[in-house]
């Protein structure tokens, strides 16, 4: 298994999800890809990234995985190379956001939105986004543990006990599952 | 001055000499070896596979296909060819359906040209076009989990590359 490796990001490159939802289409044979909707307002560059695919075919995007060291968020790292360059890192709270980077492990997949602070993606279901293929890559083989960890630690706060947290997480991650990894016949 | 010791000075400036001479020559080979292991560098196979583009599409009498763009380079200085393309269609049950490449038809859309198989890499030189597979074939009851794209070359590489998700075109 490759081993995490250290990623640096710049708290300016970082993008807030404002809103998102579940696609399932013919593009990943009908598993639900997950639709994140950003705050694209001061970074005009990915505007445009999302913009020049509507007439360009898909350009090169790399990506790396990684977490906090208190493991308490996942970050992607996403750098698009063409058609426009350019770099942005998307950070998931795992108590609350778990269930977005589980969907897209699945999908091997998300759509990337723009918007601005108010958007919300059942607002115009037909607005511009554009397909991102990411592997799990070396997150695969520590995300359960840390889905799991991260949900046991929230029922313990909410005043449950250990035994009964942990039941609670793996119920939780097992119903979660059986909505977001739904594959629907196309 | 004793006659024996300008002949040990003569045979030491010999022998240094001989040393200069030596290590000139030591520098040479290392020189010649790096340029020789760099040549034979240069003629093991190689294959770079860059994927622009993986679609799929529905032709009008209900045909599916998937079409995958790519350039194809032979970056040895050996001759080469690229004997044969298939798509792995792995299903949620874990069998996999080999489909091999097709002269099928072209996506829609704007104008692309095909990459016929066999296709012949003379060395340092690159191809590219639209390999068409027709997935009609690969249908089954359960659904599909992935593709991946494998590439056999004439001089035993085998590549896999993982088509995913495909851009669906309508």
């Amino acid at each position: 298994m490759t081993k995490m490796r250290r990623i640096t990001v710049q708290s300016d490159e970082v993008l807030n999800i404002v809103s998102d939802g579940l696609w399932a289409s013919r593009a990943a044979e009908g598993k639900g890809i997950p639709v994140l909707v950003f705050d694209t307002s001061a970074r005009p560059d990915l505007a445009a990234v999302i913009s020049s695919h509507r007439h360009m075919p898909p350009g090169d995007v790399t990506f790396g995985w990684g977490y906090s060291r208190d493991r308490t968020h996942v970050l992607l790292s996403l750098h698009f190379e063409r058609p426009v360059d350019a770099t942005a890192v998307v950070l998931f709270e795992i108590e609350t956001q778990g269930v977005l980077v589980d969907a897209i492990l699945n999908a091997r997949a998300f759509y990337f939105q723009g918007g601005t602070a108010d958007t919300k993606f059942r607002d115009d279901l037909d607005a511009q986004r554009i397909l991102v293929g990411v592997d799990p890559l070396e997150l695969v083989g520590e995300w359960d543990e840390l889905f799991r960890t991260q949900m046991v630690r929230k029922y313990r706060r909410q005043g449950y006990p250990r035994r009964a947290a942990r039941l609670m997480a793996e119920t939780f991650i097992i119903d979660i599952r059986n909505i977001t990894r739904l594959q629907v016949p196309q | 001055m004793p006659e024996w010791l300008n002949a040990t000075t003569a045979s030491l400036g010999l022998s240094l000499a001989a040393l200069l001479v030596s290590l000139s020559n030591r520098r040479t080979s290392v020189r010649a070896l790096h340029l020789s292991e760099a040549q034979e560098q240069r003629r093991a196979p190689a294959l770079v596979i860059r994927v622009d583009d993986h679609v799929a599409w529905n032709t009008a009498s209900g045909d599916r296909y998937v079409g995958v763009s790519v350039l194809l380079t032979n970056s040895s200085d050996r001759d080469g060819s690229v004997t044969r393309a298939s798509l792995h269609v792995r299903h949620t049950d874990g069998i996999v359906i080999q489909v091999p490449s097709s002269s099928g038809p072209l996506p829609p859309g704007p104008v692309r040209v095909a990459l016929p198989m066999p296709c012949n890499l003379s060395a340092n030189s690159s191809a590219s076009g639209w390999l068409i597979f027709h997935t009609q074939t690969a249908s089954r009851g359960p659904l599909i989990d992935d593709y991946t794209l494998v590439v056999d070359d004439s001089r035993a590489l085998v590549e896999h590359i993982p088509i995913w998700p495909l851009r669906e075109l309508t």
